[in-house]
C-alpha cells in the first residue's frame, strides 16, 4: 500500500462516520478493551443508554462470530475460539449506528448460513421471538460454539432489515459481510 | 457456604450463599468460551437447588451487558428455579438501570417462560 492509498483508505473511512473500524487479526483480549472503548465514546455522546447496550451487543455477537467461526485463523485448530481474522465496523449513517463485520469462511459452510440468515431476514418480529424461544429452549446447533441465538437477536435488535452478502475470493472461500443498524 | 467469585472484564461478580439460599448475578458476561466458564459454577449451583425443599430461595440479578451465549446460560438457569420452585419458595430480582430498556426487556422475556417463580422488576 502507498502512503497516498493509505490516505486515501483513510479518507474514505472518517467521511463514512466511524467510530471503530478494524481490519486484521482479533482476539477476546482486542474485543473487552474495543468494547470498553465504544461505551466511553456513546457514554460521552449522551446515546440512549438502551441503544449503547444495543450497540455493544452487535459488536461483541459480530466480533466473537469472527474469533470462532472465521476460516483465517492463527493457530490451526478449528475447534477452538481464537485469534481469527476479519474485518469489523461500528459508525453512524442517517442518524442511525450501522455494526457491519466481514470475514472468510469455506465455501461448504455458505449454503446453510445463506438459508438461515434467509430465513431469518423475511421473518417478522413475532416469528423472530419464536424462533428465539424455540432455539434458546434446545441444543445448539451443530458447529456453534455459543446458543445459535446470535443472528436471531441481532435480527431482533437490528431496526432496519439486517443485510448479508458471499462474495467470492477464491476456490475455497467466500467472503461474509453483515451490516445491522440501530 | 459461600462462594464469591470476583467479576472480570467479561465476567460477573457472583456470590452463591448456599447457608441462605441467595444470590447474586451481577455485571457484565461475554466470556470466550461460555459454557466453560459457567459449567463449574452451575453444576454444583444446580445440585443444591435440585436437593432442597421448602427453602426459600432469592436471586438477584443485576446484568447491565452479556451476550448471546450467556443468554442461554441464564435461561437455563430460569428453566431450573422453575422446576424446583414446585418444593420451594422462588423469589427473582431483576435489577437494570431505569434508562436501560434492553436489559428491561430482556428480563421481560425471561418471565413469560416462568409461573411459579416470583419475578420483580427493580428499576435502579
Amino acid at each position: 500500500m502507498t502512503l497516498h492509498e493509505y490516505s486515501e483508505l483513510k479518507n474514505i473511512i472518517e467521511d463514512s462516520k466511524v467510530i471503530f473500524c478494524y481490519n486484521g487479526y482479533l482476539s477476546q483480549g482486542i474485543i473487552v478493551a474495543v468494547s470498553s472503548m465504544i461505551k466511553g465514546k456513546l457514554t460521552a455522546s449522551s446515546t440512549n443508554m438502551g441503544v449503547s447496550q444495543k450497540v455493544l451487543y452487535m459488536f461483541v455477537e459480530q466480533a466473537q462470530n469472527i474469533t470462532r467461526y472465521s476460516a483465517d485463523q492463527l493457530h490451526d485448530d478449528d475447534d477452538a475460539v481464537g485469534v481469527r481474522y476479519g474485518s469489523i465496523a461500528v459508525g453512524i449513517e442517517n442518524e442511525k449506528f450501522y455494526i457491519m463485520c466481514s470475514n472468510r469462511m469455506e465455501k461448504d459452510k455458505v449454503d446453510s448460513l445463506r438459508e438461515k440468515l434467509e430465513a431469518i431476514a423475511a421473518m417478522n418480529s413475532d416469528e423472530l421471538k419464536a424462533l428465539y424461544k424455540e432455539k434458546i429452549r434446545n441444543d445448539a446447533d451443530d458447529g456453534s460454539k455459543g446458543a445459535s441465538i446470535g443472528f436471531i437477536e441481532m435480527a431482533r435488535k437490528s431496526t432496519e432489515p439486517i443485510e448479508f452478502s458471499f462474495t467470492p475470493v477464491n476456490e475455497d472461500y467466500d467472503c461474509f459481510t453483515l451490516k445491522v443498524m440501530i | 457456604m459461600i462462594t464469591e467469585i470476583k467479576s472480570t472484564a467479561t465476567t460477573p461478580h457472583i456470590t452463591l450463599n448456599y447457608a441462605k439460599n441467595i444470590y447474586l448475578f451481577e455485571g457484565e458476561s461475554f466470556p470466550e468460551d461460555v459454557n466453560d466458564y459457567f459449567d463449574p459454577i452451575m453444576q454444583p449451583l444446580e445440585d443444591h437447588l435440585r436437593k432442597l425443599q421448602n427453602g426459600n430461595i432469592q436471586m438477584d440479578f443485576f446484568l447491565t451487558y452479556f451476550n448471546s451465549a450467556s443468554t442461554k446460560v441464564f435461561f437455563n438457569l430460569f428453566s431450573l428455579l422453575e422446576d424446583v420452585s414446585e418444593f420451594n419458595s422462588v423469589t427473582v430480582n431483576w435489577k437494570y438501570h431505569a434508562e436501560d430498556d434492553t436489559a428491561e426487556e430482556f428480563g421481560q422475556e425471561f418471565k413469560e417462560d416462568l409461573v411459579n417463580v416470583e419475578f420483580n422488576f427493580v428499576a435502579i
